[in-house]
């Protein structure tokens, strides 16, 4: 065996592309090499993991490409059932035009109706009647629109998709011409220019919840899109790219919002489901036996819990996957009820809060 | 040998590690006319959908094993897999066989297990964080030498290395990049350790 190739040996040993001669001596070598054998090993546990992720990989996008041509067909079939009810609908319109032009004369004369003179006398002494101008046009003015239905206006031939977001979530960054403009987190990941789609503008209003820290119940919702042509296709997907059937119950983080219209013009933009610390509020009796599961999410990290004047009353550390459970007594003393405030704050730097009352 | 294009362009496109052009490719190609047999069978759209997926993710699997036979086009290989799991449906479900569909050979292929995932559901999740802590372009090299077994000099011209020694340097700190991912994941380390 050739040691520079020592990786390559490794890989085809893993993979059981060794003749038999090159496997026995390879296996004599490993006996004999316990650095060789953890190499082997390593290397197994490497290729495992980036085989599994590349076909978890596959899996999503065979997904994904599954939903696109089936809602292409969907659309396929709106279109044509569209064309063919207009079809139906021209040709009974040409027929009944047809049948008008076509139809028999009555043929009797019709009478005419004898015409007074003019009284020329009398017209001199009266104003006469003022004819409408042809030259003045009537116009009617349309009520200017609101702020609020006001669209965002992009000046770009690509499609923007706007923003807003309510005022406790992250502000956008606002313009000195009051009009706010889209900030992307991230740049679109996916713009679908197409020939017809200059001049396309796409406006949706996509607002995010935020999730309470470890937990899924952020939210994102989108408006009814504008612009383009209807139908409108709206995805959602997460950050590994796994398209969402629903955007409730969603954990913090950044999600894809991809808009496309009938002529498939669209872009996506990146949106934050924000984390947020969410108090949460216990009570328990020890005195029943009581105790209280610290919602740890089986994350190591470290629990205080104070009085109302945050007076340190118990703290302790908590281990990765423990569950843990207090049963009221403070660090040094015995048990006293009352109203407490407690803060996990795990090794990730997520912190939980809330309140724990120990009632009697 | 002479190739047709689409195996060709399919092939390359998963060296490149454009996956989604490779697969659309094939639901372009291949995909109709699977639907087409197995719904004219009495076979329903989930049928379809499910068997079609699973033939992919076989495809790629012997592509990734270096088992990929190579004396198949590639569009040719995916849509026998597809009928051939077919028929192993049909007679697990046992219903009808169709008389000529017994003579549909796919000679020395014989139907691999599901692959059995390590990460399922949630835990993909898992598997998503420890390579994106890893980061893009470790992920992207280690993928071209453990799925596509591309060789370094190939790898220095794709990933834009200086040299062959640049190109191992790197592989070495990514593999060693993943190992400490690994340690520091107990439920990972664990799952592997399993095997």
């Amino acid at each position: 065996m050739n040691l520079a190739d020592r990786d390559l040996w490794i890989k085809k040993y893993t993979e059981g592309r060794l003749s038999p001669e090159e496997k026995a001596t390879f296996e004599s070598l490993l006996q004999g090499d316990a650095g060789l054998a953890q190499e082997v090993q390593e290397y197994g546990m490497i290729a495992r993991l980036v085989k599994e992720q590349k076909l978890i990989q596959i899996k999503n996008i065979a997904a994904r490409t599954q939903a696109r041509q089936e809602q292409a067909a969907l659309r396929k079939k709106v279109l044509i059932g569209t064309a063919v009810l207009l079809g139906l609908l021209a040709g009974a319109w040409l027929g009944y035009n047809l049948y008008e032009n076509n139809k028999p004369q009555d043929t009797l004369v019709p009478k005419i109706p004898e015409i007074a003179p003019p009284d020329f006398k009398k017209q001199t002494s009266d104003t006469p009647e003022e004819l409408p101008d042809p030259a003045v046009t009537q116009t009617t003015l349309l009520p200017k629109p609101s702020k609020e239905e006001v669209g965002y206006v992009s000046d770009v031939d690509t499609v923007k998709i706007s923003r807003a977001m309510p005022q406790t979530h992250e502000a956008l960054v606002t313009e000195s011409t009051g009009k706010p403009s889209v900030t992307a987190q991230h740049p679109p990941e996916q713009v679908i220019p197409k020939d017809g789609c200059a001049g396309v503008q796409l406006k949706a209003e996509i607002h995010s919840s935020p999730a309470c820290t470890g937990k899924s119940d952020g939210s994102i919702s989108i408006g009814a899109p504008q612009g383009g042509k209807a139908p409108y296709t709206v995805q959602v997907f997460t950050e590994q790219k796994q398209l969402l059937s629903q955007t409730t119950g969603l954990e913090a983080g950044m999600y894809l919002v991809l808009l496309s219209d009938a002529q498939q013009c669209g872009t996506g933009l990146s949106v934050k489901v924000a984390a947020q610390a969410c108090s949460e509020h216990y009570s328990f009796n020890p005195a029943l036996g009581e105790t209280w599961e610290i919602p740890s999410q089986g994350k190591k990290g470290q629990l205080k819990i104070v009085d109302k004047k945050g007076n340190l009353y118990f703290s302790r550390n908590l281990a990765f996957s423990e569950v843990a459970h207090w049963d009221g007594k403070p660090n040094n003393g015995e048990v006293k009820t009352g109203y407490y405030l407690f803060y996990i704050q795990h090794e990730d730097n997520t912190i939980i809060s809330g309140s724990v009352t120990i009632i009697e | 040998m002479n190739r047709n294009t689409d195996t060709d362009i399919i092939l390359a496109k998963i060296n490149q590690g454009d996956d989604d052009a490779a697969v659309e490719l094939l639901y372009a190609k291949v995909f109709p006319l699977v639907k087409k047999y197995i719904i004219k069978r009495g076979g329903n759209k989930e049928d379809v959908n499910d068997l079609f997926q699973d033939a992919l993710i076989e495809f790629y699997k012997m592509v990734g094993d270096q088992k990929y036979d190579a004396r198949y086009k590639v569009e040719a290989f995916v849509y026998n897999l597809s009928i051939h799991k077919w028929l192993n449906k049909v007679k697990r479900d046992q219903r009808m066989i169709y008389k000529d569909d017994l003579e549909t050979s796919f000679e020395g292929y014989t139907e691999a297990e599901k692959p059995e995932y390590l990460f399922v559901g949630k835990e993909e999740a898992l598997l998503d964080g420890l390579f994106m802590k890893i980061g893009d372009k470790c992920k992207e090299l280690l993928s071209y030498t453990i799925f596509n077994d591309l060789m370094m000099e190939d790898i220095v011209i794709r990933m834009g290395f200086n040299s062959v020694a640049a190109a191992k340097m790197q592989h070495q700190r990514c593999k060693q990049k993943m190992l400490d991912e690994i340690n520091a994941h107990p439920e990972i380390l664990q799952k592997l350790k399993g095997l």
